[in-house]
């Protein structure tokens, strides 16, 4: 019965429709491991277990008067505190927020309700997700179930904490620059920023509108196909399959920038992967377009312009209720020329454009390591970049942040492990053909077998806390 | 637009906080002006990409091929 939970999410959903198990332990279960490691690892900010004991109850008398509800009938989800959920706390990881509630259902938790997802809680974030370490000054950080004295990365760090540990099997995080992807890669699980505006962002506090996207994060690929397409309906996952060959499907490796400046082993993990999905009938070659220093640029700039404008009048009522990381980050984009934010509206556009016509039309996806380091430790402010310091966001956002102002459907899957920590390895694919990066990323998933789980991870938990009762 | 001196993109800050009616710690400041100086830096790659007569708008898939 305990192992229910650790299923994929489709077999969850299997079971539980058949009556195999009932939602209600299901849930007791998530919750019950919740309670044992959030102290520790600090991945959720509010858990309603009154309320996901009464939802699962409800969902086992449903299913027995035969009125099961959807896809996900009874299964356990956590959402980012960032995305809307009626009558949940939504704090958006900002002290400010505390003790409000959202009113109403974003569009994605309406979506996730309507398929029968029981909500368990809501999950850490970095402040304002206006940050890659999720190390929030109000709540606390979300610790990596790798090793709890690093960062899980961010902003939807809480989802991959919570996901690694086995605690729940998905969750829905946003993705700006990255938020989604690193955390998903410093975790050891999967996470896909869909094409832009593929998914509703509506409901979910904006951080910069132009390049927020809301996406899936879980353990396994084919779990972020079933929850996008219940996000976003059947033709958002048109082209993928589980399983099969990759023959006649062209990779492009973007060598200068993509790989550049990569920690102690995470470029031979990724090398390794990428030399999988050749075995798997997929063509590999290197890509010479330089163009990351220009999407990111353009990422940086449409980011600290609108994320300003976004939380002037909030820094000016209280400027010290903010962490000062995300304060500071409000001042520069306050000063920063507005010629700088057009110009990286207009390079954005110039750039899909061309990349379409060349890039994309000698190669069917992009591949490259989602992000240059494997998890740093928490307070770690600058990492050595070539021999140099580096500011950590800026370092751990380069190669996710350029698909965020290009809008191009992004997916990151464990690939391996570099000095015992995970790493991730970016697919990237055409816009609109988020079924396809998804088929390249299970198709990789399968060949490359079961990825490590964290020593407090669901193995772990199961040892010590025999089901049952 | 990145050759700033430390003295330029302090005044910058401080216009910029004056007009959005912000009263920030000096220590606050010296630390944005500094930052604004490295993100200034890291826009530069934005000046190599020809961007002709494209208008700033929003995405359009349709129209972006």
């Amino acid at each position: 019965l305990t192992a229910a939970l650790d299923l994929p999410l489709r077999a969850l959903a299997r079971v539980l429709w058949r009556g195999d198990v009932a939602a209600g332990e299901v849930a007791r279960e998530s919750l019950d491991r919740i309670e044992h490691g959030n102290g520790r690892l600090n991945a959720f900010l509010s858990v309603d277990r009154a309320g996901a004991v009464e939802a699962a109850d409800r969902a086992d008398r449903a299913h027995a008067a035969g009125a099961a509800r959807g896809a996900l009938h009874g299964a356990p989800i956590a959402l980012k505190d960032l995305i809307g959920e009626a009558g949940a706390p939504f704090t958006c990881g900002s002290a400010l927020r505390r003790g409000i509630r959202a009113d109403r259902d974003s569009d994605a938790a309406a979506r996730l309700r309507a398929a029968g997802a029981n909500f368990v809680g809501r999950t850490n974030l970095h402040e304002f997700a206006y940050g890659i370490s999720n190390e929030n000054p109000h709540f606390g950080p979300a610790r990596n179930p790798w090793d709890p004295s690093r960062i899980p990365g961010g902003s939807s760090g809480g989802s991959a904490v919570a996901i690694a540990a086995g605690w729940i099997p998905v969750s829905l995080g946003t993705d700006t620059g990255g938020s989604i992807r690193i955390p998903a890669a410093l975790c050891g699980i999967a996470g896909l920023k869909p094409t832009y505006d593929l998914v509703s962002r509506a409901g979910v506090f904006p951080l910069s509108p132009s390049l927020d996207h809301v996406g899936p994060m879980a353990r396994r690929v084919d779990d972020l196909a079933l929850l996008l397409e219940t996000l976003a309906g059947p033709s958002a996952v048109r082209g993928y399959v589980d399983g099969g060959g990759l023959h006649g499907v062209r990779l492009g490796l973007p060598r200068s920038y993509f790989w550049e400046h990569l920690g102690a082993g995470v470029g031979e993990a990724v090398e390794a992967a990428v030399r999988q999905l050749e075995a798997l009938g997929a063509r590999v070659v290197d890509v010479g377009r330089d163009f990351g220093a220009a999407a990111s640029a353009a990422a940086t700039a449409i980011l600290m312009a609108e994320a300003a404008a976004g939380h002037r009048h909030g820094v000016r009522a209280n400027p010290t209720g903010y962490g000062a990381d995300v304060r500071e980050r409000v001042y520069v984009g306050l000063a920063l020329p507005a010629e700088r934010y057009v110009r990286g509206r207009q390079a954005r556009r110039a750039l899909i454009r061309e990349l379409r016509r060349t890039v994309f039309a000698e190669v069917d996806a992009l591949v490259t390591p989602t992000t240059p380091e494997v998890a740093t430790p928490i307070g770690l402010e600058t990492i050595d970049v070539a021999g140099k310091p580096n500011n950590t966001r800026a370092a751990m956002t380069r190669f996710t942040n350029p698909f965020n102002a290009l809008g191009f459907p992004a997916l990151s899957v464990p690939c391996g492990m570099a000095r015992e920590l995970p790493v991730g390895m970016q697919i990237v694919g055409r816009p609109g053909e988020d079924g396809f990066v998804l088929r390249l990323g299970a198709a990789y998933e399968r060949a490359r077998g079961p990825f490590p789980e964290p020593a407090s991870g669901p193995s772990y938990v199961r040892r010590i806390q025999p089901i049952g009762r | 637009m990145t050759n700033w001196s430390p003295e330029e993109a302090e005044r910058l800050v401080r216009l910029a906080l004056a007009r959005a009616g912000i009263a920030a710690a000096e220590a606050d400041v010296a630390a944005a002006a500094a930052q604004l100086r490295a993100v200034l830096a890291r826009l530069e790659p934005l000046d190599e990409v020809p961007v002709g007569a494209e208008e700033p708008m929003d995405l359009d898939w349709e129209a972006l091929r």
